[in-house]
C-alpha cells in the first residue's frame, strides 16, 4: 500500500516535471527568427526623419540620399548603415562627324591619314574590307577636299568637329574631374570615388586592384588643357578668344543634365570644366523621360547630345561579375553609343592590345565563358578587358553612390549586405529590439501596382520582394559580403567534367515531358550526358512544415519544378505567357535531368553548365526555390491556363486585360478559396497527379494528403484573408494594400531548421592597413617594406609603385605574409633602376577574400642613397672641424703654457741673476741694482703681456677662423640639405632628425668654443696673478733685504 | 408662365453651348497630346526603360546567347509598343480615344497613376477617378463647405461692422492665410499634432482602408470613427486656410451693399442687426456669393497636388500630377473630361440660378 502511494507520488512528480523539462528544452532551442513580429508600414521620404526623431519607426528599408542621410546622421539614437547603391558617370558621344568610303584598303589610321593628307588624330576609325577592296573611314573633324574615289557616306549638318570623337581627349577628361571634392561637397561623403567601371563596391575588384590603381586619375586640369590644345591644334582647330573654333564655327558640346538628383550638380561641374577648356557648352536640364529619349532614342551621329549624366542602379553583388565590363566598357552588349541598334551608327573599340584584341574579345569571353578553362584565365581576361575598356573612355566615371539605411541604435541582429544594405534577406531573421517583441519596419511603399506576390511572373519590385524574403528560405543564397553563392536551406556537393568533358546521366534520372504532362525517364528524351552534377541535400527542407502546418514533401518540389518546366516548354502556355517563358528558356535549356534519391532526401541535378567556382554550378542547379506548397503552385497553372481568370505576367495582364495573380490581395485570396472549395479542390488531384508522380508510377502525394492540404489553405485564408503560405521564418499574417501595412509573425514550428542567430553576419569588417614601414631605398640594394593589416582572414596585400611625375607603373605585385606582417620585397636589380634622390608613390592595398572592402594607403618611397652620403659627409666634416678645433686649441694652450713657462723661467733666472748681483754689489750699487731690477721687471711684464696677448689673439683668430669656416661649411651643408629636403618632400622627418643632430653638434661646438675662450681667459688671468705674486714676492724680498741692510 | 419659358429657353440654349464646349475641350486636348507627340515620347521612354531593365536582367542569366537575347528584347519591345498603342499613328487614335473618353472606357497606362488610385492594373480611368474623387471630396470639398458655412453668415456681419476690431482681425487673418501656402501649414500641423503632440495620425494614407463600402456596411460606426480620425486634421488645416479668403471675399462683396441708402435707412429705422444683415445685405449679395460657392465647389474636386503629397493623401490633385508626369494620356483625358463636366454643370446650374434669383437676367 505504502509502496503504491510512493509510486503514485513519484509518477505525479515525474508528470509535473516532464512538461517543465520539455518547455525548457523548447526555449533553449527556439526556432525561427529573433523577434516575434515585424510590423511593416509605409513612410514617405518627407515623413521618415520625423518618424525616427519621434521614435515611431525602428528601421527604414528604402535607401536614403545624401541630404536626408546627413540630417538623420545627427539624430541621437539613430544609426546609419550604408551600402553601395548606384554609379554615376558622364556618358560621352564619340560619334564621327563624317564617314567616307574609299576604294582602297587601309589597315591603319596612319595609312588612311597619308592618303587623305590629314593628321592621323583626325581619323577615329578605319574599317577595311579586303574582299571588296574598300575601307570605311570615320573622321572626327569634317574634311572638305577629299581625294577622288572617295564617297561621303555621312556628313553631319550639325557639328563639323566632335571633340569627344578623339579618344585622347576623352581619356584626358578623366583628369578634369575632382572626384574627392565631388564626394565631399556634392554627396556629403555618401559616395566613393570611381575611376573606372570596377571599384571597391564590386567584390571582383580584389582581382583588379592593381589594374584599376593604374587609372587612379587625379585632378589635373592643366594636363587636360595641354592634351586638348595638342589634339585640337593637330585636328586643325583654332582657339580664338579662349574658344575653340573649326572652320569658323565654335566647337560645341551639348550636355544633357538630369535634374532629379545630384547629377544636376555633376552635370554643371563637368560643363564648367569643358568651358574652361575652351569648348562652347550648351546645357540642357532634363527630366528622366526627356533625357532618355534624347540619349537612347536618337542616332549618336545626329548629335542630339554630347555628354549625358548617366546613373545606374546597382543590383545584387556577384563575386565573379563580368557584367560591369560588358555593359560599361565593351560594345558587344549594346550599351555603348549606338546602343546596338542596327540602323544607328555604333561605336567600335579603338584600342587594341599587343595580341591585336580589343575589349570586346575579353569581355565576351568572361561574360559568356567562351573559351575559358580556368579561374586564372578568366581573371586575366577580365583584367585585360578592364584595362582596354578604361582606355576606350566612352564613359568618365565619377562616383559609386551610397544609400543610407537608418535604424534604431539598439536594433540587434543586423546584417549589412554589400549589395542590398539592410534590404538583405538576412536581416529580418536576426532583427530584435531589447524589451519588445515587435520590430517596426518602414519602407517607401508596402504595395504598389507592381507589387505582385506571384512567384512565376511577379515580384518585380522591392516592395514585394523585401517582405516576401522574410517568409521563405531560398535553397541557396549569396554571401552578404562577397556575393559568392552559399548553401541556405539545402547543402550541396558538386562534380563537374567541364568545361569540355561530360558525365553520364544515370538511366533512372527523370525529366519533364511537357507534351504528356508527366515526369519520364530522361533517357527516353535522349538526355544521356551532362557537364556537371550537383547533389542537393534537402534534409532541412523535407519533413519540416509549411506555415499552414502541412508537411513539406517530395511532391512539393516535383510539382513546383514541373509547373515551371511546363510553363516554359508547353507550346500553348509558353505562348500565352511568353514574357516569362522566353527569357527563362535559355537557362532551363541547360538542365538535363534530375534524380530524386527519395530515402536520402537528396536530389541529383544534371546540367550542362560549368563555372570555375563550383558554388556557381550549385546555385545554377537550383531550377527554382520552392516557396509555395504544391497545391498553391498548381493553382497558378490552373487559374492562368485552365480558367484563365488571372495572368501570371504583367505583359499578359495588360495584353488581355485580366489581373495578374497576387496571393496577398483579398480578391485573389477569395478566388483561391472559391476554387479550392470548388472544382480545383475536388478535381485538381487527378488533373495534376502527373506533376508529382515518378515514371515508375510512384505518386508522391495521396488524395487524403491533397484534401488535407486544400482544407488547410482554406482555413488559412479564413483566418488571415491572404493566400500566401510559405516555409520561412516569418508567416505573412496581415496585408492591407490600402492602408500600406503588413505584419509578419514568427514561425516557431520545431521542425523549422534555423534559429534566431543562424543567419546574422553583422557588418562587413573593412580591411584596414595599420602601418606601412618603408625604409629609405638605396638604388642597387634590396629593399623590404613591411605592411601590417587587419581584417577578416584570409588577407592579401598588393602593391603598386608609380612614378608620380609620369604616372608610369614601375612595379606591382603581391606582398608575402610573414611574422612581422606582409613583406613587399624590391630586388636590388629593380631598385637599381630607380633614380637616386627621388620620391616614388607606393600604393599598398590590403583586402580580404571574404569582404569586398579593401584598404588602400599611399606612401612615399624615398631613394635616399645620395641623401645618406650628404649626411655622412656633413657628419664627417663636422667631426673633422671639431677635431681640428680641439687640436688647435690644445696646441695654442700648450704654446701659451710653454711661453709662459719660458717667460717665468726667464724672470726667475733674471731675478736670481740680479739677486746674485745685488748680493755681490750690496751697498753702493743698490740703487743701480734696483733700477736694473725695475727695468727687468718692466721688460718681463711687457714681454709676458705681449706674448700672452699675441697667443690669445692667435688663439682667438684661429678659433674665429675655424668657427667661421665651420659655419660656412655647415651653412653650405644645411643649404644643401634643405634643398634635398625640398626635393625629397616626404623624408623631412628623417632629415629633420639629422639636422637636429647637426644643430646639437653645432651647439656642442659653440659650447667647446666657449669653453676654449674661458680656458684662455683663465690662463691669462692665472698668468697675470702669478706675475703680480712674483713681483710682490720680489718687493717683499727687496724690502726684507733693505731692512736687513739698514739694520 | 414667362419665367418658366425663359428658364427653359436658357436651359436649352446654355445646355447645347456648354455641351459643345465640352466636346471641343476633350477633342482638342486629345489633339494637343497626340500632335505634340507628348504621350508617345513619354511612353517610348517608358518602354525603353523597361527594355533596359529586362536587358540587364536577362544578360546576367547564364546560357542566353546574344541572338536569343536580341530576339527576346525585340519581342518584348513589340509587345509593349502594341500595348501602348504606339504601333499606330496618333491621329488614328484620336477619334476612338475621344469617343472612349466620353464613355470613360479607357485604361490607365502608367503604374504611377495606378499607385495613386491604389488599385491594381488593368485599371479603367473611370475606376481610378472614382477611387480618387471621394478622397478629395472628404478633404478639400468638405473643408470648402465648412469655410463657406462659416464665411457666408460671418462675412456680411463683418462688413456691416466695418472698421471694427473684428473686421481688422479678419483682414489680417485673410492676409496671413493668403500668404502662407496650405501645404506649408499642413507640414507644420502634421509635425505639431502628429509627431509632437501625438493627437493626430502621421500616416494618412491609411484612411484608404476605411473608404470602402464593404467596410462601412460591416461596421459603420467604427468606419466613420476611423475616417474622422484620419480626416480631421487635413480638413481643419484646409478649412483654416480657406476661411481667410472666403471671409475676405464675402466681406468685399457685402461692403458695397452696406453703404447703400436702403441699408443705412434700415439701420436708422432701428431694425435689429440680424434682420438688416439677413434681409438687406445677404439677399442682395446672393448672386455673386452663389457664383463663388458653385465655382468653388466645382474646382475643389481638382484637388491640391502638394498638399495631397504632404498628407500622403492620394486624391485628384495627385492623380492629375502623376498622369501628366508619366504621360498617361488616357488618364489625362479622363481627368480633363470629368473636371470639365463638373465645372460645366456648375456653370449650367449657376446660370439657371441667376435666372431664378434675378428676374432682370436675360441669357
Amino acid at each position: 500500500m505504502v509502496n503504491s502511494k510512493v509510486l503514485i507520488a513519484a509518477l505525479l512528480v515525474i508528470l509535473m516535471v516532464l512538461p517543465l523539462g520539455a518547455s525548457t528544452v523548447t526555449t533553449a532551442q527556439e526556432k525561427g527568427p529573433a523577434t516575434d513580429k515585424i510590423v511593416w508600414s509605409r513612410y514617405t521620404l518627407d515623413e521618415i526623419t520625423d518618424a525616427f526623431k519621434t521614435g515611431k519607426v525602428d528601421v527604414y528599408l528604402f535607401g536614403l540620399g545624401p541630404d536626408q542621410a546627413q540630417e538623420l546622421a545627427q539624430t541621437p539614437g539613430v544609426k546609419l548603415y550604408t551600402a553601395p547603391a548606384g554609379l554615376n558617370d558622364f556618358g560621352l558621344n564619340p560619334a564621327p562627324v563624317q564617314i567616307v568610303e574609299v576604294n582602297r584598303v587601309f589597315n591603319s589610321k596612319e595609312e588612311a591619314a597619308g592618303f587623305f593628307g590629314v593628321d592621323p588624330v583626325v581619323i577615329r576609325y578605319v574599317e577595311p574590307n579586303a574582299d571588296e577592296g574598300k575601307t570605311t573611314v570615320e573622321f572626327c573633324a569634317v574634311q572638305n577636299n577629299l581625294p577622288a574615289g572617295t564617297t561621303v557616306v555621312f556628313k553631319s549638318d550639325k557639328f563639323n568637329l566632335n571633340p569627344f570623337c578623339f579618344r585622347d581627349i576623352r581619356f584626358a577628361l578623366n583628369y578634369v574631374i575632382d572626384r574627392e571634392t565631388i564626394v565631399k561637397e556634392v554627396f556629403k561623403g555618401f559616395a566613393i570615388p570611381k575611376y573606372t567601371f570596377y571599384g571597391p563596391d564590386d567584390p571582383v575588384y580584389t582581382e583588379l586592384i592593381d589594374v584599376v590603381a593604374k587609372f587612379k586619375f587625379t585632378y589635373q586640369p592643366q594636363y587636360v588643357q595641354n592634351v586638348v590644345n595638342d589634339v585640337m591644334t593637330r585636328a586643325g582647330a583654332v582657339k580664338e578668344g579662349g574658344v575653340w573654333t573649326y572652320k569658323g564655327q565654335p566647337v560645341t558640346i551639348i550636355g544633357i543634365v538630369r535634374v532629379e538628383d545630384q547629377r544636376f550638380e555633376l552635370g554643371h561641374i563637368f560643363a564648367r570644366a569643358l568651358r574652361d577648356l575652351g569648348f562652347s557648352v550648351q546645357v540642357q536640364e532634363l527630366t528622366f523621360f526627356e533625357a532618355i529619349f534624347k540619349v537612347y532614342f536618337t542616332n549618336p551621329i545626329d548629335f542630339e547630345w554630347s555628354f549625358y549624366t548617366e546613373g545606374w542602379g546597382k543590383g545584387a553583388i556577384d563575386k565573379w561579375d563580368p557584367w560591369n565590363l560588358a555593359q560599361f566598357g565593351a560594345t558587344w552588349l549594346g550599351w555603348a553609343p549606338g546602343w546596338g541598334e542596327s540602323d544607328y551608327w555604333n561605336y567600335k573599340p579603338e584600342v587594341v592590345d599587343e595580341t591585336g584584341k580589343t575589349v570586346d574579345f575579353y569581355s565576351k569571353s568572361t561574360a559568356l565563358m567562351e573559351g575559358i578553362t580556368s579561374q586564372d584565365q578568366w581573371v586575366e581576361y577580365l583584367r585585360k578587358g578592364t584595362e582596354l575598356g578604361t582606355l576606350e573612355a566612352i564613359r568618365i566615371w565619377v562616383v559609386a553612390t551610397l544609400d543610407s539605411f537608418p535604424a534604431r541604435e539598439d536594433l540587434q541582429g543586423v546584417t549589412v549586405d554589400m549589395g542590398a544594405g539592410l534590404r538583405s534577406l538576412y536581416n529580418c531573421r536576426g532583427w530584435s529590439i531589447p524589451g519588445t517583441d515587435t520590430v517596426r519596419a518602414g519602407h517607401l511603399w508596402v504595395w504598389t501596382t507592381r507589387s505582385v506576390w506571384n512567384v512565376l511572373g511577379g515580384f518585380d519590385d522591392v516592395y514585394s520582394v523585401d517582405p516576401a524574403r522574410c517568409t521563405f528560405d531560398p535553397f541557396t543564397w549569396f554571401h552578404p559580403f562577397n556575393g559568392k553563392p552559399i548553401p541556405f536551406r539545402v547543402d550541396y556537393t558538386v562534380e563537374t567534367a567541364g568545361p569540355t568533358g561530360t558525365l553520364d546521366v544515370p538511366g533512372d534520372a527523370i525529366w519533364w515531358d511537357p507534351v504528356n504532362d508527366k515526369w519520364v525517364y530522361a533517357s527516353d528524351l535522349g538526355k544521356t550526358s551532362a557537364t556537371s552534377k550537383v547533389v542537393l541535400d534537402l534534409s532541412k527542407f523535407f519533413g519540416s512544415k509549411w506555415h499552414d502546418g502541412q508537411t513539406i514533401t517530395w511532391a512539393d518540389l516535383l510539382a513546383y519544378w514541373a509547373v515551371w518546366l511546363d510553363l516554359v516548354y508547353d507550346e500553348q502556355k509558353s505562348q500565352l505567357e511568353s514574357s516569362i517563358a522566353e527569357p527563362s528558356r535559355p537557362t532551363l535549356d541547360q538542365f538535363v535531368a534530375i534524380k530524386p534519391l527519395i530515402d536520402q532526401n537528396k536530389l541529383e541535378v544534371y546540367l550542362n553548365y560549368w563555372h570555375f567556382d563550383p558554388n556557381y554550378i550549385a546555385a545554377q542547379s537550383v531550377l527554382a526555390t520552392v516557396e509555395l506548397p504544391a497545391e498553391l503552385i498548381l493553382f497558378h497553372d490552373y487559374v492562368a491556363f485552365v480558367t484563365k481568370e488571372r495572368a501570371l505576367s504583367d505583359t499578359r495582364s495588360e495584353d488581355e486585360g485580366i489581373p495578374q495573380l497576387s496571393l496577398v490581395l483579398p480578391d485573389d485570396a477569395q478566388l483561391v478559396k472559391t476554387e479550392f472549395q470548388g472544382d480545383f479542390g475536388a478535381n485538381g488531384y487527378n488533373t495534376y497527379k502527373g506533376y508529382f508522380t515518378l515514371p515508375d508510377g510512384t505518386t508522391l502525394m495521396t488524395q487524403d494528403e491533397w484534401n488535407a492540404r486544400i482544407q488547410a489553405v482554406v482555413n488559412w485564408i479564413d483566418q488571415y484573408g491572404i493566400a500566401w503560405i510559405s516555409q520561412g521564418p516569418f508567416m505573412l499574417t496581415y496585408f492591407d494594400k490600402d492602408g500600406q501595412k503588413l505584419e509578419l509573425t514568427a514561425f516557431r514550428d520545431p521542425t523549422y531548421p534555423f534559429g534566431p542567430t543562424d543567419w546574422v553576419f553583422g557588418e562587413p569588417k573593412p580591411t584596414t592597413i595599420t602601418s606601412v614601414i618603408a625604409p629609405l631605398v638605396a638604388p642597387g640594394v634590396d629593399a623590404q617594406i613591411v605592411v601590417q593589416a587587419t581584417g577578416l582572414p584570409p588577407l592579401h596585400v598588393k602593391y603598386l609603385l608609380r612614378d608620380p611625375l609620369t604616372g608610369e607603373i614601375l612595379a606591382s605585385g603581391e606582398a608575402t605574409p610573414s611574422g612581422a606582417g606582409f613583406l613587399i620585397t624590391l630586388s636590388k636589380d629593380f631598385t637599381a633602376t630607380l633614380e637616386p634622390y627621388s620620391a616614388y608613390e607606393l600604393t599598398v592595398i590590403a583586402y580580404s577574400e571574404e569582404v569586398a572592402l579593401p584598404a588602400e594607403k599611399v606612401v612615399v618611397l624615398q631613394t635616399t642613397e645620395a641623401a645618406g652620403i650628404i649626411i655622412t659627409n656633413v657628419t664627417k666634416g663636422l667631426q673633422d672641424q671639431i677635431n681640428k678645433l680641439a687640436e688647435t686649441t690644445a696646441e695654442q694652450l700648450q704654446q701659451i703654457q710653454n711661453q709662459f713657462n719660458q717667460q717665468l723661467q726667464a724672470v726667475q733666472e733674471q731675478f736670481n741673476q740680479q739677486l746674485q748681483q745685488l748680493q755681490q754689489a750690496l751697498g753702493g750699487q743698490l740703487s743701480q741694482a734696483l733700477q736694473g731690477l725695475s727695468d727687468s721687471i718692466t721688460a718681463l711684464g711687457n714681454n709676458l703681456n705681449n706674448a700672452l696677448s699675441t697667443s690669445i689673439q692667435s688663439l682667438s683668430d684661429t678659433l674665429t677662423q675655424s668657427v667661421s669656416q665651420l659655419g660656412t661649411q655647415l651653412g653650405g651643408t644645411i643649404d644643401q640639405l634643405n634643398s634635398q629636403v625640398n626635393t625629397l618632400a616626404q623624408t623631412t622627418d628623417q632629415l629633420s632628425s639629422q639636422v637636429e643632430q647637426l644643430n646639437t653638434q653645432v651647439k656642442n661646438l659653440g659650447q667647446a668654443v666657449d669653453d676654449a675662450k674661458s680656458a684662455a681667459e683663465a690662463a691669462q688671468s692665472t698668468a697675470k696673478t702669478t706675475m703680480i705674486i712674483s713681483v710682490l714676492n720680489l718687493i717683499i724680498l727687496l724690502a726684507v733685504a733693505a731692512l736687513i741692510l739698514r739694520r | 408662365m414667362p419665367v418658366d419659358r425663359r428658364l427653359v429657353n436658357v436651359a436649352v440654349k446654355r445646355g447645347v453651348t456648354l455641351g459643345v464646349a465640352l466636346i471641343l475641350i476633350v477633342f482638342f486636348t486629345a489633339v494637343i497630346i497626340g500632335a505634340t507627340g507628348y504621350d508617345a515620347k513619354i511612353l517610348n521612354a517608358l518602354i525603353e526603360q523597361r527594355i533596359q531593365a529586362l536587358k540587364q536582367a536577362l544578360q546576367r542569366k547564364p546560357g542566353i546567347t546574344q541572338e536569343e537575347l536580341q530576339q527576346i528584347i525585340e519581342n518584348e519591345r513589340e509587345r509593349l509598343i502594341h500595348i501602348y498603342g504606339l504601333d499606330k499613328p496618333w491621329y488614328s487614335r484620336l477619334v476612338p480615344m475621344t469617343i472612349r473618353t466620353f464613355k470613360l472606357d479607357l485604361n490607365v497606362t502608367s503604374d504611377e497613376v495606378a499607385n495613386i488610385a491604389g488599385l491594381r492594373k488593368p485599371l479603367g480611368v473611370g475606376t481610378a477617378i472614382k477611387a480618387a474623387l471621394p478622397r478629395t471630396i472628404i478633404m478639400i470639398t468638405v473643408a470648402e463647405l465648412l469655410a463657406m458655412a462659416i464665411a457666408l453668415p460671418l462675412g456680411p456681419y463683418i462688413a456691416y461692422k466695418r472698421g471694427s476690431l473684428l473686421d481688422k482681425s479678419v483682414i489680417s487673418y485673410a492676409a496671413i492665410t493668403n500668404a502662407a501656402p496650405l501645404w506649408w501649414l499642413a507640414m507644420i500641423a502634421i509635425y505639431l499634432f502628429g509627431f509632437k503632440a501625438g493627437v493626430a495620425p502621421t500616416q494618412y494614407r491609411q484612411i484608404l482602408s476605411f473608404l470602402k463600402w464593404d467596410q462601412f456596411v460591416s461596421d459603420p460606426l467604427y468606419t466613420v470613427k476611423q475616417i474622422l480620425y484620419f480626416a480631421y486634421l487635413p480638413i481643419l488645416v484646409t478649412t483654416f486656410s480657406f476661411l481667410g479668403g472666403w471671409l475676405y471675399s464675402v466681406r468685399a462683396v457685402a461692403i458695397r451693399v452696406v453703404t447703400e441708402d436702403y441699408v443705412v435707412v434700415a439701420k436708422a429705422k432701428g431694425l435689429p442687426e440680424n434682420m438688416v444683415v439677413r434681409k438687406y445685405i445677404l439677399r442682395v449679395i446672393a448672386g455673386p456669393v452663389v457664383t463663388f460657392v458653385i465655382l468653388g465647389l466645382a474646382t475643389s474636386i481638382q484637388g491640391f497636388i502638394i498638399t495631397e503629397t504632404v498628407f500622403d493623401w492620394p486624391g485628384m490633385g495627385s492623380l492629375y500630377y502623376q498622369a501628366i508626369l508619366s504621360g498617361d494620356a488616357p488618364t489625362i483625358l479622363g481627368l480633363i473630361y470629368v473636371t470639365t463636366v463638373v465645372y460645366i454643370l456648375g456653370r449650367y446650374i449657376l446660370e439657371l440660378l441667376y435666372v431664378i434669383l434675378d428676374p432682370r437676367v436675360k441669357m
